[in-house]
């Protein structure tokens, strides 16, 4: 003992004076003192306690007045019992389990504190960050209409459809309903369904929506529906080189869709979101949304059934001529509007994926060629504004063959003697064009070339238009200009030749093309795009002159198969040679008629080219049926056909009165036009994959030299000219797992048990595996076990709660 | 005078008294139950669990009933039924490891007929301190090494039974209540301290070799300067401490993977955000974005999103923290110091030995449940599955701790009397 007391009162500050009591000691003790103690009525508070006691209870027990009210006596017996005698509290112990006691809670507040207080804003945004998203809410991509109104191209909602077989109970009757909708065989189907080591097998995607409402009758957990929006075309192949299209996450691509892409796509929202523990999301009511701008619709110039008329008639002269490709422009002159524009062959824009470089094409703005002797038209319409010449003037047609400079020759395919003006024109000689271009001054007729619009952009709205190529007049040889008089040593586009045609159809002044007409933006607001004066090129005089002389083309000259009884049509036919492996083609021709009607006042011009047909070679032959076709539609739509004139109508194969007169052949040097547009702008294609971007540079007519491999387009980089060579960056993702496609590889299912939900969605996250949650709390049990393989592609782990 | 004492009456009868029931108590229970309701009910609001709300309000108004009974029944009753109940709660202790239900790892629950179910470990508190305060009553000496000896094989037993659950969390419990009713009941300071200092030097010894070597000299110089013993009993002292803090090493290395996790998760929590320091990580930040205010009721981003995992349960401190912030918290905790301090103030004045030690023994399971519970909730303790008081769902620990405050009520109610 004598150690004991000695280390407690050395130890403790809480000594009792009366010396030590040690508390097994009590017992001892207890009978005498309490009962003693107890005797003495009001002890507590009468005298101090000779043992000293618990403090606070002490002190208002000495304290405490008499007549106390009921609080001071709930206080007095919360801090005191009084009356008894404690056994325990009489020696220090009580203070040490008190300083414990106070030592604990400090620590506590303390700390306590320290994290709410001190720590608060560091923990707050901490907090903030892991439960608040940014969330783009996406715009919705504007509508596409015809001039009536009709839709062309909207959004769609579009089911994909996955299996997981092990979850699907009655096998054959969701086979059967699937192949009774898909129209694939049963068998097809229950191929997957047997495979029950995948969890997350696409069977169907892409499906509309009104064909996947078919499948809703299917209740089972296994049959998985994802609904994503799409960009839908209505009419498929109809106006897909104006349309053009959108990628799969509603960026423009090609055609209107690119041109006018930022308008369509609008500005996206943005959406604070609350992300909660278990990764779910919710719209968060405390910030502020900015809701996104739907993208504008727009109205085009294009009429829906005049553009199927169009691609009929196309469709059908490209097959009857078994040409390799085929272009056909509606516009009105008076305005420049487009009313339809088609190129054979044409694509599916809702599956452009597939579509390969020659079908996205869109020639008419795209592919520059000599166009031979529908460029005799601007020479005539030169000469007569610059009244170098006049319609009766005499030329000598020399026969059919006129030797130039440098021993070159010029030939006529029929040898005519002395022609006129007139005759020229509606019989094509090319002679008698060259000797026509000798009188004009070269930097004179340059201009005007220039000012028809030759080597300068149209400026339709589509995008990817070349300029075509017009070598300066310093460049050019002694024969350059009797060249370009009919058409060769110079490249235009269809739409260049259509507007230049246009200028004189519309007496003498351009106007700009255009297809969209107007754009309603999501207040309803309405911007109406008027047509747009580019410049007078000739006067009206000898525009109207022009068009007289170009109606004996249609009537008498070269271009009889378009005529239509009742209704005048002026216009022009093309036969010319392509250059082909260095020198002008016999096989390769490029067969053109462009007019336009009625003469008297033109409201209609159609352009007509087909490249290279094997069957028939003649602007007149092969383009001007089609021409013809298209016209007589026109105006049986409009009622001015006559109602006999169907039947009028001549066979496909009914040769013009007077042959084409295109053909040249060189026997001297000809100054070839530029071949390419090298400063023409390329798409931005950064970011797609290497097949979109592909899609997207041939609908501009690009040639992609593709890569063997699979990515995303780094960079792409231009060489000679119009080829394009991809930098690709990374493997391409799968789309299901977003992993990079290739061989399927196994993975091994990490252990997903007894942890957290939470914390198991975010370890799944971390381990690239897909987790399907099925009830709360831990994880009791998973499917496929811990350590099973599964396909890397598609690893979906289903995980189990115990609650 | 209010508080009248019917002089030469016998003691040992008491007459009921409207005077004797402890209102302070019972309010603070009471406060702090229905602070539990609120907290549970916002902690499952977003997780559409509301049955759980009804599920507590139910075992609340169950609890407060058998707390009224508990605080009624004669007070002698108690220490007729300690040595009973400690062994029913042994037993109940070897049933759940052999019949138990797993929860979280832990083989701590015993499914009751009719679905029920309850953690004996609950009971077995209640029944250790009855056995230990029932022993330590009689004539013991603590002194006698063969009373401290059973003294604390009456604790030993269930923490041994509760470790092969294994449930730590509990048994840690067990080892602190143990350290306050021996105070209380006055064993050997010398003795204790160095076990307990033992037991300090061995968690610092965790922090690496520097704490270690720190803690082992400055806990045997402060046992040396206090208690002055001589040579061999200073150097047998040492000997605990330096061997305490080589086996602390020892035994960490012994643990169970998701113990050990636990420690290094409250040494660094950052080390695994997403997986063992989620929970740590969690609530901390829900607790510290509560701020001063805190953000409202229900508007707790992180209760209502569902970010504290389990919170009801364990975690429920982090739901009034985060939506009442400091102030909030500081009332709940304010509430327990009341509480314990009521019941501290009870077990230093009641007349009967058995009386006060099971009533230190009450405040003990109290003080160490808070201070341990909410403590690992701003990361001061490992998380260890320990209940708060009152608050935390679970019809097992509430009702205990009702029937202890009803003790408690008795206690006082009968705190004149000597049985």
């Amino acid at each position: 003992m004598r150690s004991y007391e000695k280390g407690y009162s050395t130890a403790s500050p809480l000594e009792r004076p009366t010396g030590v009591r040690t508390p097994s000691s009590f017992a001892r003790e207890r009978s005498s003192e309490t009962e003693q103690e107890y005797r003495a009525p009001g002890r507590n508070r009468t005298q101090p306690d000779s043992h000293p006691r618990y403090g606070p209870q002490a002190e208002s027990a000495v304290s405490m007045p008499k007549g106390k009210q009921w609080h001071q006596r709930w206080i007095e017996r919360f801090f005191a019992s009084p009356a008894t005698k404690d056994p325990m509290s009489s020696n220090g112990r009580l203070y040490i389990v008190l300083a414990v006691f106070l030592i604990g809670f400090c620590a506590v507040i303390g700390k306590l504190f320290k994290v709410q207080v001190i720590e608060h804003e560091a923990l707050s945004e901490q907090a903030a960050s892991q439960y608040q998203m940014q969330v783009t809410v996406p715009a919705r991509r504007g509508v596409l209409r015809d001039r009536n109104g009709v839709i062309l191209a909207s959004n769609a909602f579009v089911v994909k459809f996955a299996f997981d077989p092990e979850e699907i109970k009655n096998k054959t009757a969701v086979a059967a309903a699937f192949s009774s909708v898909f129209g694939k065989p049963k068998e097809y189907y229950e191929g997957f369904l047997k495979d029950t080591s995948r969890h997350y097998i696409v069977v169907e995607r892409e499906v509309p929506q009104e064909i996947a409402a078919k499948l809703d009758g299917i209740k089972e957990r296994g049959v998985m529906r994802e609904t994503d929006e799409r960009r839908h075309y209505a009419f498929g192949t109809k106006g897909s080189h104006i349309l053009g299209f959108a990628s799969k996450d509603g960026r423009g691509l090609a055609g209107l869709e690119l041109y006018y892409d930022k308008m369509l796509r609008g500005t996206d929202g943005v959406s604070i979101m609350q992300r909660d523990g278990k990764g779910f999301r919710r719209p968060d009511v405390d910030y502020d949304q900015v809701p996104p701008t739907n993208g504008d619709d727009l109205t085009l110039t294009i009429d829906e059934g005049l553009q199927a008329v169009t691609e009929n008639a196309l469709r059908a002269g490209v097959e009857r001529a078994n040409a390799e490709a085929g272009i056909a422009i509606v516009l009105n002159p008076r305005t420049g509007e487009i009313l339809s524009l088609a190129n054979m062959p044409d694509f599916n824009p809702n599956d452009f994926f597939s579509a390969s470089n020659d079908m996205l094409r869109n020639r008419a703005i795209t592919d520059a060629f000599e166009p031979g002797s529908t460029m005799k038209v601007l020479t005539a319409a030169i000469a007569l504004n610059e009244g170098a010449w006049k319609p009766e003037d005499k030329i000598d047609a020399q026969g059919g063959t006129w030797v130039i400079e440098g021993g070159a020759k010029i030939k006529d395919t029929h040898e005519y003697g002395v022609l006129t003006f007139r005759q020229a024109l509606e019989k094509s000689s090319n002679v008698c064009f060259a000797k026509i271009s000798d009188k004009l001054e070269r930097r004179r007729f340059y201009k005007y070339m220039r000012d028809f619009g030759m080597s300068v952009l149209s400026g339709i709205d589509l995008p990817g238009e070349i300029k075509g190529s017009l070598h300066k007049p310093d460049k050019w040889s002694v024969n350059s200009k009797r060249y370009v008089a009919f058409g060769y040593e110079m490249t235009a586009t269809p739409i260049q030749l259509a507007m230049a045609y246009a200028t004189i159809a519309n007496f003498g002044v351009m106007m700009k093309p255009y297809i969209i007409s107007k754009r309603t933006n999501i207040k309803g607001e309405v911007t109406e795009i008027h047509p747009q004066e580019i410049r007078r090129v000739v006067s009206e005089e000898s525009a109207k002159t022009l068009i007289d002389i170009m109606r004996g083309v249609v009537d008498s000259g070269t271009g009889t198969s378009t005529k239509i009884k009742g209704i005048h049509i002026a216009g022009k036919t093309g036969t010319a040679q392509q250059y082909v492996g260095g020198h002008y083609s016999k096989e390769h021709y490029t067969s053109s008629f462009i007019g336009f009607f009625p003469a008297e006042k033109p409201e209609y011009e159609i352009l007509v080219i087909m490249r290279s047909p094997k069957n028939g070679y003649y602007g007149g032959t092969v383009s001007a049926p089609v021409f013809k076709e298209i016209a007589m539609s026109i105006l049986e739509q409009s009622g001015k056909l006559a109602p006999d004139a169907r039947a009028q109508m001549p066979l496909a194969s009914t040769t013009p009165a007077i042959e084409e007169g295109g053909a040249i052949e060189i026997e001297g040097t000809i100054l070839r036009p530029r071949e390419r547009d090298d400063d023409r702008e390329m798409p931005d294609v950064r970011g797609l994959t290497q097949d979109v971007a592909r899609s997207t540079l041939a609908a501009q007519g690009f040639i992609v030299l593709k890569s063997a491999q699979n990515g995303i387009v780094e960079r792409a980089t231009r060489f000679g000219g119009d080829s394009v060579r991809f930098i690709l960056r990374a493997p391409a993702l799968d789309e299901e797992t977003e992993k990079p496609k290739g061989e399927s590889q196994l993975v091994e299912v990490p252990d997903f048990r007894h942890m957290p939900m939470a914390r198991a969605m975010k370890f799944g996250a971390a381990s690239n595996v897909r987790i399907r949650l099925i009830g709360e709390g831990n994880v009791e049990k998973q499917l496929p076990e811990p350590g099973a393989k599964v396909d890397a592609k598609n690893p979906i782990v289903t995980l189990f709660g115990d609650e | 005078m209010a508080r009248a004492i019917k002089l030469g009456t016998n003691p040992k009868v008491e007459a009921l008294d409207v005077k004797d029931f402890d209102v302070s108590t019972f309010i603070f229970v009471l406060l702090l139950t229905i602070g539990g309701f609120v907290a549970i009910y916002s902690a499952t609001f977003a997780a559409q669990m509301n049955d759980r709300f009804s599920q507590q309000l139910l075992f609340g108004s169950v609890g407060i009933a058998i707390l009224i009974v508990m605080a009624l029944v004669p007070v002698r009753w108690f220490s007729v039924a300690a040595y009973p109940v400690y062994i029913l709660s042994l037993g109940l202790l070897v049933l759940v490891l052999v019949k138990g239900e797993v929860v979280y790892n832990q083989k701590n629950w015993l499914a009751l007929f009719g679905g029920l179910r309850f953690q004996p470990s609950e009971i077995a508190k209640l029944g250790t301190i009855m056995a230990l305060g029932k022993f330590l009553s009689a004539d013991r000496k603590l002194t006698r090494p063969f009373d401290l000896i059973v003294a604390c094989g009456i604790v030993l037993l269930p923490i041994a039974l509760i470790l092969l659950e294994p449930d730590p969390g509990s048994a840690m419990i067990y080892f602190g209540l143990l350290f306050i009713v021996l105070l209380w009941a006055g064993a050997d300071l010398f003795l204790l301290l160095t076990v307990v200092g033992g037991a300090v030097v061995a968690v610092l010894s965790l922090f690496g070799k520097t704490p270690m070597i720190i803690s082992v000299l400055s806990v045997g110089a402060m046992l040396f300067f206090f208690f002055r013993k001589n040579l061999i009993t200073t150097v047998v002292a040492f000997s605990i401490l330096i061997g305490a803090s080589f086996s602390a090493d020892f035994i960490y290395n012994h643990l169970h993977q998701y113990q050990r996790q636990r420690i290094d998760l409250l040494l660094n929590p950052e080390m695994d955000p997403l997986g063992g320091g989620y929970n740590i990580i969690q609530t901390k930040m829900a607790i510290g974005s509560g701020g001063l205010v805190g953000k409202g009721y229900l508007q707790g981003t992180q209760t209502q999103l569902r970010f504290v995992p389990k919170q009801w349960t364990d975690f429920i401190m982090s739901v009034p923290a985060e939506e009442f912030g400091f102030l909030g918290s500081l009332a709940i905790l304010l509430l327990y110091i009341f509480l314990i301090y009521r019941s501290l103030a009870i077990a230093a004045s009641v007349r009967s030995n058995f009386s006060s030690l099971l009533a230190i023994g009450i405040t003990g399971i109290w003080f160490l449940h808070v201070l341990v519970n909410i403590g690992m909730t701003i990361g001061l303790f490992p998380v260890v599955g320990i209940p708060l008081p009152f608050m935390s769902y679970g019809g097992s620990a509430l009702i205990t701790n009702m029937v202890m405050a009803g003790i408690l009520m008795n206690l006082y109610r009968n705190r004149r009397v000597m049985y």
